[in-house]
């Protein structure tokens, strides 16, 4: 069956960078040499000073759910109605970024702003891999 | 007063459509919403159209071609136009879009200036159209989308869920704003909603996003909206009561921190200087015409212009009456949530109009007694892992500028 969700631009920069890292299990931020800001989501330039001399970081791969949602109804994107309920999160990274995603291998009742998470990355299709995130177990850290 | 020489002398505003496969709704296009709200903007002030020298027009979500607001000229048949330009600040449009406008009649560019917004997010064979605008960076497609991020509704909910957990603000609190804006609606014939609810039907109406409720969500409609600036000596003429701008301010894309707290606007700065410069504290506000895509957004407006302590806006509206009749009138026609958001294109102008009607006495059952000024703001601009970005506040006044 094909997949019918929202496809990345996986063809043009940054994008390209980024989804490639992605299919390789890698999750990259980007890194300012003028200015020493991270940011994400990838762009060509600085947004912080404007420098075009921005560099890829991979990220660790943990961080903490800064806020999240529990969608119950697909308004815009239908074609998650099969999905109902996920949750939709942005996640803080311990490089001190944060990134839309979701919060997955757990009932969406149990997620919580704050909630300890980790790296896994969902194979949707043979070229797409989503960097998605799961509970981290206290004793990991 | 920076803007002495120029008033608001007249309003348009069309009714509210939500048409549908399902529903008999009126269907009108984008150009006869404007067409509309020239006619009756201009009706209301008593001018022709050739005493129009000056035009705004408010970006739309519904697709135009480039150079729109002079086709628009040709449209409604305004011939050697001394001024013209074009607002494109998402949600907030009507108050930058009209304080430019006040610029130019200030500055004598032009006289008499007709600004206009609409949009027709909803048509009755495609179903709901654009109610923001696309994807200037493209993070929405890229960075967001596979991930199921359902637009605006899933933000906002994360931003009410991060003031939920940081604050305590409560779901009740939430639903209070939007309990009384629904009964303001009720006298407003120019509102969707006519029928009250109360505070259960608010918190029963269906999730969307949790926390976000289907009450929550702004209510998108096709409508058109017009403000008519001139100058007071023409306003006199005209024989209009005038509403004057004693102040204004914006403040776009506000924070560059490097982790931008979600629970956070950035209106503060923009609210600042329009309290200012019209030489006002914001208890002095006899109403407030709030934006309202969502209740959230009010409550942290509250905060941010002075109204509540940060993370005590629940509390604050919890003890205020926010009501026509109370301390703090707040969108005492119902505001976006309950009169509907015209796409970008008429986006606050709900706020705008029900200001100007408000000071000149023509509140009617909705009347805030002995209104003498009141706040208005423009809120849009949504982006990627914070709040929204784009504030204009402005303070409107009974009569000519001193
Ligand atoms: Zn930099």
């Amino acid at each position: 069956m094909s997949y019918e969700k929202p496809l990345p631009d996986r063809d043009s920069e940054p994008h390209a960078t980024f989804w490639s890292a992605c299919d390789e299990g890698r999750l990259l931020i980007q890194s300012c040499p003028d200015c020493e800001s991270v940011q994400f989501f990838p762009r060509t330039w600085c947004r912080f000073c404007g420098s075009n001399r921005i560099e890829w970081v991979e990220a660790e791969g943990t961080g903490d759910v800064h806020t999240y949602t529990i969608v119950r109804r697909a308004t815009e994107l239908p074609s998650f109605t099969d999905e109902i309920p996920y949750v939709v999160a942005y996640v803080e990274l311990e490089e001190g970024v944060r990134i839309c995603t979701n919060v997955v291998d757990c009932e969406p009742d149990t997620v919580e702003s704050g909630m300890a998470v980790e790296l896994t990355f969902d194979r949707v299709t043979d070229e797409l891999a989503l960097p998605k995130f799961r509970p981290r177990k206290a004793t990991d850290r | 007063m920076p803007l002495e020489n120029v008033v608001v002398a007249g309003i348009g505003e069309t009714e509210k459509s939500r048409p549908s496969r399902n529903n008999d709704q009126p269907y009108h296009d984008l150009e006869e919403y404007f067409w509309m709200a020239a006619d009756r903007t201009l009706e209301d002030a008593g001018v022709g159209i050739d005493d129009v020298d000056g035009l705004g027009v408010a970006r739309s979500s519904t697709p135009t071609p480039y150079r729109y607001p002079m086709m628009l000229a040709e449209t409604l048949g305004l011939e050697d136009l001394s001024w013209v330009t074009a607002s494109d600040h998402c949600g907030g449009q009507a108050i930058p879009l009209v304080v430019q406008a006040a610029q130019a009649v200030e500055t004598g560019v032009a006289e008499t200036v007709l600004c206009l917004g609409a949009d027709t997010p909803k048509h009755p064979e495609k179903g709901s159209g654009e109610i923001f605008p696309g994807d200037p960076r493209g993070f929405k497609r890229n960075y967001q989308e596979p991930f199921g991020m359902q637009g605006a509704n899933a933000q906002l909910a994360m931003v009410q869920r991060r003031h939920m957990d940081q604050y305590g603000t409560t779901i009740e609190q939430l639903g209070s704003i939007y309990v009384t804006q629904r009964e303001h609606a009720t006298r407003n014939p120019l509102a969707y909603f006519d029928e009250p609810v109360g505070l259960e039907e608010y918190r029963t109406s269906g999730m969307i996003a949790d926390p976000i409720r289907l009450f929550d969500c702004v209510l998108p409609v096709n409508a058109g909206f017009g403000c008519l600036l001139t100058t007071p000596e023409r306003a006199a003429e005209l024989g209009v009561d005038p509403v004057s701008i004693a102040g204004f301010g914006h403040s776009h894309n506000p924070e560059v921190a490097e982790r931008p707290a979600f629970t956070e606007m950035g209106i503060e700065a923009a609210g600042r200087r329009a309290f200012e410069m019209a030489g006002l504290e914001p208890d002095v506000m006899d109403f407030l015409q709030i934006y309202d895509d969502y209740p959230i957004v009010e409550l942290m407006q509250l905060e941010e212009l002075g109204y509540a302590d940060r993370g005590e806006g629940g509390p604050f509206v919890e003890r205020t009456d926010l009501s026509v009749e109370g301390e703090l009138p707040l969108n005492t026609g119902g505001g976006q949530l309950c009169v509907g958001q015209a796409g970008v294109g008429g986006a606050s102008f709900v706020q705008l109009l029900e200001a100007v009607r408000q000071l000149r006495g023509d509140g009617g059952d909705r009347q805030v007694p002995n209104a003498e000024r009141g706040l208005v703001t423009g809120v849009g601009g949504g982006q990627y892992g914070k709040n929204l970005t784009a504030h204009s506040v402005a303070i409107l006044q009974r009569g000519v500028g001193a």
